[in-house]
């Protein structure tokens, strides 16, 4: 023990001098060579922008840009939905028949928990900010963030958070009694309070992070709208995008801290004797309570921005202004409001009052008026357009597509007596699958083909773009539509096996449905990996963008603020050699200091 | 770092640390992006965002689990990096005090998690520490971080000669 202390502090020493090596490494970090740009990747779509950044490894360690923490939370995003994606590829494989085949049931648990926190908190929470890190300001007119340091602290906890999480996975083969958690994401109780593996407690703590991290960045998001926004950009012009990440950011202001608040009890419940959530106490079912009134507010910080990213890109190949703009945000706004008021319509199913019951249920089912204003708005601005299918149209429609069998399947949710025979089947997972992947997913890859050019100043390989989109409306299709007759057949969700008796149960059937679910599932993860291999190509070989705008966007009137900073951007790159004084960069010279000088194009 | 000059180490004020300080993340006037080509932005580049976020986690792991060597390390990073950003950004001209009045609010914190556990006496202090009480010894981390912090930050701050050259005056 003490020499596990010992090493222990020995380690803090070493980490706090690295840091502080790291600090004072920063004495001339603000040397660099007027026409900067030569730490970035070539092309990059900057036009000699970044003579105030230092080069190579430092840049992305120091960053405080808004566009580079962008980019950033992308790259961290996409790593964890590999995670994410090749966890349930497992779990998929295993499901693929009735009995234990290739894992046992702790480890699927441990896959099932890490596949649901990593794709929610992880994966999804950070794309949509690797999207609204980069293009508010630029849709906006701002220059940067309001708080760029705290918009960097927000991304830098981050993945502490994700190794905190994912600790279990890293630790079980070390034999030191921490494993991954196996308490699924909701966390319930009591198991999730009872559960002694130090992993979770991890997995708790990393969580916390992620929610600290997220606030921040809610709070910065909401502080640049309302303080930062360009003189010609007022609220009746803000464009949808950054309403969706208003109203998103909103909800994280009312909704994380209260997951913090909950994960801290349920901590203390742990490690402290409290009793919280102790039947003798304040009962399992608050947990439920907080975790949800959380939880369903999530639902909608995850949806609104990819809604209001098909809001965005839709138009511009549809060739038409976006349909009912105003009510657009009408019914955002209206969304964010009611998501407050559902959470009891998980809980359905544990004895709450009946009463109670049927004012969630006329809440839930409300939320279908804003949902349909705003699909039959989308269908409405592509009626009679002039519609183009690249690759980013392709996404929006599949993700028209996927909301109205999730939504629909939600709204059949919504209805006690239905949801009191579907509660904790396969049909649930079926309708928020349809969500998750079919839209947040989606959009999410619509919005990176759509702005590739911008992020990489090159175009990505559109052939492989087709067969990524395909591949993934085939896959999830078939996946997720056999979760929904699964959930009709009674399947229950989160078990491992299903070697249930067939006299009384259809297991043919149901072994059948899981067999094609599994197929899809690979179906979406090999679409993935031609995506992955189309990104990664494209960014480094792919045909740089001479143009400005390479969707041709002038015609239709649909040039956006983000393509007129590219265009800006573009001409400095390519313009006049003047040197003007920049804002207040050093440049490092045999005779000390001096104003930094960048090219722009006057 | 004793190369850089005050204004430098707002990283975005531009604004000399011996004007008062205004808190504001850029340059004023911004010029902002506009499609007539000019974007200056600020000089976009802070050590600190890192540190604060490493600080964070390695104190939350390290009190909670009860990891003390992580728990005092991490928490005197934390306060240091949090007194670091903050005299970056231009809301205090000096680090150091900022840094003690933090470290003598963690010592606060620290002395009311033992306080919640036993009396505030020798006796019983001693006694619980012998038992290896998880709560007292998770308070007297705190309170050793806060310690090392105040400590350091008076010590760091007498050594400095203030004269606004450094990128800490002290």
């Amino acid at each position: 023990m003490a020499g596990e202390q010992l090493a222990l502090t020995v380690l803090m020493g070493v980490l706090l001098v690295a840091v502080a090596g790291f600090l004072a490494r920063m004495e001339d970090w603000r040397s660099y060579t007027p026409l900067g740009g030569a730490s970035t990747i070539s092309g990059s779509g900057y036009g000699g922008g970044h003579a105030e950044k230092p080069a190579g490894i430092v840049r992305w360690f120091t960053t405080v840009d808004h566009k580079d923490i962008g980019i950033l939370y992308g790259i961290y995003a996409l790593i964890a939905f590999f995670w994410g994606g090749a966890a349930v590829l497992l779990m998929r494989a295993e499901l693929a028949a009735p009995g234990f085949d290739i894992m046992q049931a702790q480890f699927y648990n441990s896959l099932l928990t890490s596949h649901g926190i990593t794709m929610l908190f992880l994966f999804g929470t950070p794309i949509i900010a690797a999207f609204s890190n980069y293009f508010i300001p630029l849709l906006i007119g701002a220059d940067d963030m309001a708080f760029p340091r705290i918009n960097a602290i927000a991304f830098w906890l981050l993945p502490p958070g994700a190794i905190l999480i994912w600790a279990g996975f890293f630790t079980a083969p070390l034999g030191i009694g921490i494993d991954p958690a196996q308490t699924s994401w909701t966390m319930y109780t009591p198991l999730s309070a009872e559960q002694a593996n130090a992993g979770v407690d991890l997995m708790l703590l990393g969580l916390h992070l992620t929610g600290v991290s997220a606030t921040m960045g809610a709070i910065n998001f909401i502080a640049t709208i309302f303080t930062e926004r360009g003189d010609d950009v007022n609220w009746a012009n803000l464009d949808i995008f950054s309403w969706t990440i208003l109203t998103q950011s909103a909800l994280i202001l009312f909704a994380f801290p209260l997951l913090g608040s909950a994960l801290i009890m349920l901590l203390l419940d742990r490690n402290f004797a409290t009793t919280f959530f102790a039947v003798e106490g304040g009962s399992p079912i608050l947990w439920q309570h907080l975790f949800w009134f959380f939880g369903h507010p999530e639902v909608y910080i995850l949806v609104l921005p990819p809604m209001g990213l098909v809001s965005w890109i839709l138009p511009k190949f549809s060739g038409r202004k976006l349909f009912g703009f105003k009510f657009v945000v009408y019914s955002t706004l209206a969304i964010g409001v009611l998501s407050f008021g559902v959470w009891a319509h998980h809980m359905f199913s544990t004895g709450i009052d009946p009463r109670i019951r049927a004012s969630f249920m006329a809440v839930s089912l409300a939320i279908a008026i804003p949902s349909a204003v705003k699909t039959f708005n989308w269908i409405t601005t592509m009626w009679n357009g002039k519609l183009r299918l690249t690759a980013p149209m392709l996404f929006c429609i599949g993700f028209i597509s996927n909301f109205v069998i999730g939504g629909i399947t939600g709204v059949f949710l919504a209805a006690v007596p239905v949801d009191l025979i579907l509660h904790d089947t396969y049909y649930v997972v079926g309708h928020f699958h349809y969500v998750v992947m079919g839209m947040i997913a989606f959009a999410g890859m619509g919005a990176l083909y759509y702005w590739f050019p911008i992020v990489t100043g090159r175009m990505y390989q559109r052939k492989l773009a087709k067969i990524h989109f395909w591949l993934s409306m085939i896959g999830t299709n078939i996946t997720f539509f056999a979760f929904l007759v699964l959930g009709y057949l009674g399947m229950p969700r989160r078990y491992a096996t299903y070697q249930f008796d067939g006299a009384i149960a259809p297991l043919a059937q149901v072994t059948t449905l899981h067999q094609i679910s599994t197929v899809g599932a690979f179906l979406i993860g090999i679409g993935q990996l031609v995506w992955a291999w189309n990104m990664v190509q494209s960014w480094y070989e792919g045909p740089e963008v001479e143009d400005a705008d390479p969707w041709n966007l002038k015609d239709d009137g649909m040039f956006g603020r983000e393509f007129q900073w590219f265009e800006a951007q573009k001409l400095a790159a390519d313009g006049g050699d003047d040197e003007v004084a920049a804002d207040g960069g050093e440049v490092k010279t045999d005779g000390g200091h001096r104003k930094a000088v960048r090219r722009v194009d006057e | 770092m004793d190369e850089r000059s005050s204004q430098e180490s707002s990283a975005f004020t531009g604004t000399d640390v011996d004007d008062a300080p205004e808190p504001r993340s850029t340059d004023a006037p911004d010029p902002r992006p506009t499609p007539d080509g000019t974007e200056d932005g600020p000089t976009r580049v802070s050590a600190w965002p890192l540190v604060v976020a490493l600080g964070l986690t390695v104190s939350e792991v390290g009190v909670f689990m009860g990891v003390y060597p992580l728990a005092v390390g991490g928490l005197v990073l934390f306060v240091a990096s949090v007194a670091g950003i903050t005299h970056e950004a231009g809301y205090t001209d000096r680090p150091w005090r900022l840094a003690g009045a933090l470290g003598v609010a963690l010592v606060a914190v620290g002395v009311w998690m033992v306080a919640t556990q036993v009396p505030l006496a020798v006796g019983p202090i001693l006694t619980a520490v012998e038992q290896a009480d998880g709560i007292v010894l998770r308070g007297f981390s705190v309170v050793g971080a806060g310690l090392i912090a105040t400590v350091g930050a008076v010590v760091v701050s007498a050594m400095g000669s203030g004269g606004g050259t450094e990128a800490f005056p002290a």
